[in-house]
C-alpha cells in the first residue's frame, strides 16, 4: 500500500468516533433514498395479491338473476370475457359479541372461484352456515369477530341466522377499508347467502376479460348489458359497472395521495441530510489545513495531496452507503409493509428494490466525493505559509459578524453567564455546520407546523361536511329479491314513527363523466342537507317535481365534479348512468366537499328515471327528535323494523357513527403521514447531534483548558446546551416560513389529486407547540454528546490533537 | 510595573486566602512546602496520549520525589519527553499519579474527584500554557474574568471590575474587549497570565509559557512572572531556554521521567 493511500486510511481511524459520525451522517442521506422504495415494493406486493386474488376486470350489479350453468357459460364465453364469476350479496343487521352492525354476507365460489377469488388467510373455509371474516373488519369497520365466534344475521324472513366465523380471508374487490366501506364484509357459500336472502341467483356478475383496456371494458358492458336484457326482458344492472384499469388495484388512490407527501418528505430529508454531509466533510478536511501544507512543502502536487483526501471521502463513502442502503432497505420495507397493513390489510413479505439499492450503494461515495471538493478545493489553495502559522484560536473572530456579537447585544454584558455566552459564540465558529444544523431543525419544524395545520384543515372539513347533513339516521334499500323501492308509503311509514321529525326520500346512486365515476344523490327542492352554492340555485318545486320531464334536466355539480368539468352555471354535460348517457344542464355549483366534492346533485324524479325508474328511491334520510345516540338508535331500530313489517326491508345507517368513522379513516391517513413525518424528524436531529458532537470533538482541548481554569461538569453541560439551543430556535424561526410553504403546498396537493379543497386553518399555537417540542426534543438528543463533553479528562484533552 | 502588580494580586478570593499557609520569599528556611511530590510515578497508554494498541505502555515518569516551598521560583528543565510537561500536570491536578502522592497547598490530588479539582484548580493554581489556549469567542476581558465566573468570586459587575484591572496589570487595560484572534502572540499570553492570576492563587504554573514569543517579549513575559514571585506567588514553570532557567532562583532537571538534578535542594 503507498503511503498516501496509508495516509487516507490513517486519517479514518485516527479519530474513530468522527469516522463514525461522518459514516453515519452520509448514510442517514443514503437511507432517505430508501422512501423511493416503497411504492415499488407496495405495487409489487399489491399486483402479486391481485393475481392470486384474480380481481375482476369488470364488475356488474343488477337485480337478483336466477341464471343457470348454460347462461354462465354463455356470459363467460362472451367476445372479451376470459372468465365470469357470479355473486350473491346481501346487506343486513347482524348481532355478536362485538355490537349490532349492518353487514355484508358476500357468497361467492371463494376459493375455486375464477374471478374475485377469496384466499383464505387462516383457518378453514366454511361450511354451509358457516362464513369467513374479512382481514381487514376490524381495522377498517371495527366489526371483529374472532375465529369461532358467531354472529347472528337477520335473515330476509326476520329470523336471526347463526353465522360461525371458521376463519378470515380477503377479496380485494369487497373488502373494507381499500373500498373505501366501512361495512364489515363475510365471505361464505352462495347457497348460504341464497337461503339468508331468500333468493335464488345472483345479483353480482365479476369479469376478467381478455383485453383489459378501457374501450374493451365498454364493449364488454355492452355485450353482457345487452345478454342481460335479452334473458331478463329489462336491464337488470342497478348501477354504474365498476371497471378496473390495468395495474390498478383498490386504495391505490388513497395510497397514491400519500406517497405524493412522502416524496416530498423524501426530497426534503435528502436535501438536508447532504447539506450536513458537506459541512461535516467541510470540518474534516479542514482540520488537515495543516498537513496539506505539510504535505506541499515536502513536494506533493495539488493532484496527490487531493486524492490522498478524495481517497478517505471515498472510503467514508462506501461505508455510509453500506450502511445507508442496509438502513434504507429496512426503512422502505417497514414503511411498505405499514402501508399494505394500513390501507388495504394485506400480507407483506420482505422484498427489495433493487435499482434503489443499486442507486444508494453508487451514491454513496459520488456524495462524499462530491461534497469534499469545495473544501478541498479551499484547502488547496490556502498558502502553505499562512497555513502552517495557523491560528490555535480557532478563527473566531475574523468576522465581522463575530466582532459584533461578542461586542455588542445581549451576549455582550455580564447579564449572561460566561458559560452561556461562550457556547451562544460556538454556533459562529463553523458557520457551514451551524447553517447546515440550522436548516434540519428547520425542515423538521417546518413539516411539524404543516402536519399540525394539515391535521387542522382535515379536521374543519370532516366538521363542515357531517355539519351539512340534517338527519340522524339513512335508511337504505336492503338489496336481494323482495326488497322494494321506498315509495310513498314507506315514507309515510318511516315519518311517523315516534321520534321522528322529519324524513326525505333520496335515490342514492353513481354517474360517470369522462370516463370518472361519481357519486349521485338524488334530492328534493328543500332536503335536508345544507347545499353552500357559489353559483347559480338549487332546484325548484318544479324541477322536482313527479310529473315533470325536462329534455335537459338540471344538476348541481360538487365542488371537485365541476373543477373537472371546467363547469359554469348554465353549461350542458353528458353524464353516464345506469341507463345509458344522459344529457344535464347545472344548475348550480355547490362548495361543500362532500364525498370528496364529487358529487352530482339531481331532482329525485330525474335520477330515479337515470337509473332505470320512476320510483327506485332507495334511501329515506329521517330526522329525530333527539341527538342522543341512545334515542337515534330506537328510532333507527323502530323505523327498520316498521319498515320490514310493512314488506319493506331495510338497512340502517346512523349519522353519528358515520361521523366517527370517517373522523378515524382521515386520523388514520394523518397517521400515516405524522408516522413519515417523525421518521424525516428524527432524522433531522440526527443531524443536530451530529454537529454537536462535532463540535465537542473539536473542542476536545478547549474542554481541558475549562476544566483547567475550573469549570466543573455544569459549565461544561451548559457552554454545549447553549450552543444546542440557539441552533435550535434558531432552526425553528427559520422553520415558521418553511411550514407555512409546505402546508400552502399541501393544500395544493390534496386539492390537485383527491381535488378536495381543504380551508386555510393555522391557529397561533401551533408555533409555541413547535418551539417548545423543538428546544424539549434538543435537551433531549444532545444528552449524548454533553455526556461524551463532561466526562473528557483534562490531561487527555489538552494532548489532543 | 511593580505597582501594578500589586494590584494583579490585590485579589485574594476570600476562601483562597484562607487556604494558604504562610508565605515567605524564596530562601527563606522558615518556608513551608507548598507543592509536595512523593514516589511518584506516572505511566501513559500509547505514545502522546493517543489510544493505544492493546500492550503498549510509555513510562512518563520513574519515581519523582519533589518538595517545593511556597514563594520560590522553580523552572523545570530537560530534552523532550524527559517528563517535565508531566510534573505540571500533575502539581495543576490535569493528571492523576499512576502511584505515589501529590499533595499541593495541603491538598492531597490523588484523592479528589474531577469536579474537585476543577473547582480547587480555579483558586489555587493559575496556570499559562505554551500556545495561550484562550478562549476563541471570548474577548480578552472575559477571558480574564473566566475563572471568576467559574469561581462565583463577587458579583459579575466586580468581577469586571477586576477583570480590567489585570489587564491594566499587564499593559493591556485598552484591548479588553479585543477578540484573542485580534491580538499579537505576546498580547494573548499577557491575556493569559491576567487569566491565570484572575483568582488570586498562590501557585502560577507555566507551560513553556514563552515557548511562541520573541526573545523580547518571552523576557517581558518573565519580568512579569518574577514580579509575581516577588510579590508571594509560587512560580513553576517548564522551559528548553537555559537563559529563562537562569532567571529563576531554583532549577530541577528531568530526563527519562527522573529529577537527575536540583539547584536547590529545599526539603
Amino acid at each position: 500500500m503507498s503511503t498516501l493511500t496509508r495516509k487516507a486510511w490513517g486519517d479514518l481511524t485516527r479519530h474513530r468516533a468522527r469516522t463514525l459520525l461522518a459514516v453515519f451522517t452520509l448514510g442517514l442521506a443514503i437511507a432517505s433514498l430508501g422512501f423511493a422504495a416503497v411504492p415499488r415494493l407496495l405495487n409489487a406486493a399489491m399486483n402479486r395479491q391481485v393475481l392470486q386474488s384474480h380481481l375482476y376486470d369488470v364488475g356488474v350489479s343488477t337485480t337478483t338473476l336466477d341464471l343457470n350453468s348454460a347462461q354462465l357459460r354463455v356470459l363467460g364465453h362472451l367476445p372479451g370475457v376470459a372468465a365470469v364469476s357470479p355473486g350473491l350479496g346481501y346487506v343486513a343487521e347482524a348481532a355478536s359479541a362485538a355490537g349490532t352492525a349492518n353487514v355484508e354476507i358476500a357468497g361467492t365460489g371463494l376459493a375455486s372461484a375464477p374471478v374475485d377469488t377469496v384466499p383464505l388467510l387462516s383457518g378453514r373455509m366454511p361450511g354451509p352456515g358457516e362464513v369467513l371474516a374479512d382481514a381487514a373488519n376490524g381495522r377498517a369497520a371495527g366489526y371483529a369477530i374472532p375465529t369461532g365466534g358467531t354472529i347472528k344475521v337477520r335473515a330476509r324472513g326476520g329470523a336471526l341466522v347463526p353465522l360461525r366465523v371458521t376463519g378470515t380471508g380477503m377479496n380485494l374487490a369487497a373488502t373494507p377499508g381499500a373500498n373505501g366501506s366501512t361495512t364489515p364484509v363475510f365471505y361464505t357459500t352462495l347457497a348460504t347467502a341464497q337461503s339468508l336472502a331468500g333468493a335464488r341467483g345472483y345479483n353480482y356478475l365479476g369479469f376478467r376479460l381478455t383485453d383489459d383496456t378501457p374501450a374493451a371494458q365498454s364493449r364488454v358492458i355492452a355485450e353482457v348489458r345487452a345478454y342481460l336484457t335479452a334473458q331478463a326482458g329489462t336491464d337488470p344492472i342497478t348501477s354504474l359497472p365498476a371497471t378496473r384499469s390495468p395495474g390498478q388495484w383498490p386504495g391505490q388512490s388513497a395510497f397514491g395521495r400519500t406517497m405524493a407527501l412522502l416524496y416530498v418528505i423524501a426530497i426534503l430529508a435528502f436535501a438536508s441530510a447532504l447539506f450536513l454531509l458537506a459541512a461535516t466533510m467541510n470540518t474534516v478536511i479542514a482540520e488537515q489545513a495543516s498537513e496539506i501544507a505539510i504535505l506541499k512543502t515536502l513536494g506533493g502536487r495539488r493532484r496527490q495531496i487531493g486524492g490522498v483526501i478524495l481517497r478517505t471521502a471515498a472510503i467514508l463513502g462506501v461505508a455510509g452507503a453500506v450502511a445507508g442502503t442496509i438502513t434504507g432497505v429496512a426503512v422502505a420495507w417497514l414503511l411498505a409493509r405499514y402501508f399494505a397493513v394500513r390501507l388495504v390489510d394485506v400480507s407483506f413479505g420482505f422484498g427489495v428494490s433493487l435499482p434503489v439499492v443499486v442507486a444508494s450503494l453508487v451514491a454513496g461515495p459520488v456524495f462524499a466525493v462530491a461534497a469534499s471538493l469545495p473544501a478541498l478545493r479551499r484547502a488547496l489553495r490556502r498558502p502553505v505559509a499562512a497555513t502552517l502559522a495557523g491560528a490555535e484560536t480557532g478563527g473566531y473572530g475574523s468576522g465581522r459578524l463575530d466582532r459584533l456579537v461578542a461586542r455588542t447585544g445581549p451576549l455582550s454584558g455580564t447579564g449572561v453567564p460566561g458559560s452561556v455566552r461562550m457556547g451562544a459564540r460556538n454556533v459562529l465558529r463553523q458557520k457551514r455546520r451551524s447553517a447546515a444544523a440550522v436548516a434540519q431543525v428547520a425542515v423538521a419544524t417546518g413539516l411539524a407546523i404543516a402536519f399540525l395545520a394539515l391535521g387542522q384543515s382535515v379536521t374543519a372539513v370532516i366538521g363542515q361536511t357531517i355539519g351539512t347533513l340534517h338527519f340522524s339516521v339513512g335508511v337504505g334499500m336492503a338489496p336481494g329479491q323482495g326488497a322494494r323501492p321506498f315509495g310513498s308509503r314507506a315514507l309515510a311509514i318511516a315519518a311517523s314513527t315516534p321520534g321522528v321529525t322529519g324524513a326525505e326520500p333520496v335515490e342514492t346512486s353513481s354517474v360517470q363523466y369522462n370516463g370518472q365515476a361519481y357519486t349521485a344523490w338524488g334530492l328534493g327542492a328543500r332536503p335536508l342537507y345544507s347545499y353552500r352554492l357559489s353559483a347559480g340555485h338549487w332546484f325548484s318545486p318544479a324541477d322536482t317535481a313527479p310529473s315533470t320531464r325536462p329534455a335537459v334536466p338540471p344538476v348541481v355539480l360538487g365542488p371537485a365534479l365541476a373543477r373537472a368539468a371546467r363547469a359554469h352555471v348554465g353549461q350542458i354535460l353528458t353524464l353516464s348512468a345506469a341507463t345509458g348517457p344522459a344529457r344535464v344542464r347545472v344548475l348550480g355549483i355547490d362548495t361543500v366537499p362532500t364525498n370528496n366534492g364529487g358529487t352530482a346533485y339531481l331532482p329525485l324524479p330525474v335520477l330515479e328515471r337515470l337509473d332505470g325508474g320512476p320510483g327506485t328511491a332507495d334511501s329515506i334520510w329521517v330526522r329525530t327528535a333527539s341527538s342522543a345516540h341512545a334515542a337515534i338508535d330506537r328510532v333507527a331500530a323502530a323505523v327498520a323494523a316498521r319498515l320490514a313489517a310493512a314488506g319493506y326491508p331495510a338497512s340502517t345507517a346512523k349519522i353519528y357513527v358515520i361521523d366517527a368513522q370517517i373522523t378515524a379513516a382521515e386520523k388514520s391517513i394523518l397517521t400515516i403521514v405524522e408516522v413519515l413525518g417523525l421518521v424525516v424528524v428524527a432524522i433531522m436531529l440526527m443531524g443536530l447531534v451530529s454537529a454537536l458532537s462535532m463540535g465537542v470533538f473539536e473542542r476536545t482541548r478547549e474542554v481541558g483548558i475549562l476544566r483547567s481554569v475550573g469549570a466543573g461538569a455544569r459549565h461544561i453541560r451548559r457552554v454545549f446546551s447553549a450552543e444546542a439551543v440557539v441552533l435550535a430556535v434558531a432552526g425553528w424561526a427559520f422553520g415558521l416560513l418553511l411550514g407555512w410553504l409546505i402546508y400552502q403546498g399541501l393544500l395544493a396537493a390534496v386539492r390537485r389529486s383527491a381535488e378536495i379543497s381543504l380551508p386555510q386553518e393555522f391557529p397561533p399555537v401551533i408555533l409555541l407547540i413547535t418551539l417548545a417540542g423543538v428546544v424539549a426534543l434538543t435537551l433531549l438528543v444532545i444528552r449524548g454528546p454533553l455526556r461524551r463533553a463532561t466526562r473528557i479528562h483534562p490531561g487527555t484533552a489538552l494532548r489532543y490533537q | 510595573m511593580k505597582s501594578k502588580i500589586g494590584i494583579l494580586s490585590g485579589w485574594r478570593g476570600g476562601a483562597a486566602a484562607d487556604d494558604k499557609p504562610a508565605i515567605a520569599p524564596t530562601g527563606d528556611p522558615g518556608a513551608s512546602v507548598i507543592i509536595e511530590l512523593a514516589g511518584v510515578e506516572k505511566t501513559y497508554r500509547g505514545a502522546g496520549g493517543r489510544r493505544a494498541e492493546r500492550g503498549t505502555s510509555f513510562r512518563a515518569l520513574n519515581g519523582v520525589d519533589l518538595a517545593i516551598a511556597a514563594g520560590e521560583m522553580l523552572a523545570i528543565t530537560g530534552p523532550s519527553g524527559s517528563g517535565k510537561t508531566t510534573i505540571i500536570n500533575l502539581i495543576a491536578g490535569i493528571d492523576r499519579p499512576t502511584t505515589g502522592t501529590v499533595t499541593v497547598n495541603g491538598s492531597r490530588l490523588d484523592q479528589m474527584s474531577e469536579e474537585q479539582l476543577a473547582a480547587w484548580r480555579g483558586r489555587t493554581v493559575g496556570i499559562v500554557f505554551q500556545f495561550f489556549q484562550l478562549m476563541p469567542t471570548l474577548t480578552a476581558a472575559e477571558n480574564a474574568m473566566l475563572p471568576l465566573d467559574l469561581a462565583r468570586l463577587g458579583a459579575p459587575r466586580d468581577r469586571q471590575a477586576v477583570a480590567r484591572r489585570h489587564l491594566a496589570a499587564v499593559a493591556l487595560g485598552d484591548r479588553g474587549d479585543r477578540l484573542p484572534l485580534e491580538l499579537s502572540g505576546g498580547e494573548q499570553q499577557r491575556v493569559a497570565i491576567a487569566r491565570a492570576m484572575a483568582c488570586g492563587p498562590p501557585i502560577l504554573l507555566g507551560d513553556e509559557p514563552t515557548g511562541n514569543l520573541d526573545t523580547a517579549m518571552a523576557r517581558d513575559m518573565f519580568r512579569l512572572l518574577q514580579a509575581l514571585n516577588e510579590n508571594g506567588t509560587t512560580v513553576v514553570y517548564v522551559t528548553h531556554d537555559p537563559a529563562l532557567a537562569q532567571m529563576a532562583s531554583r532549577i530541577v532537571s528531568v530526563r527519562d521521567g527522573l529529577i537527575v538534578g536540583d539547584t536547590g535542594g529545599r526539603p
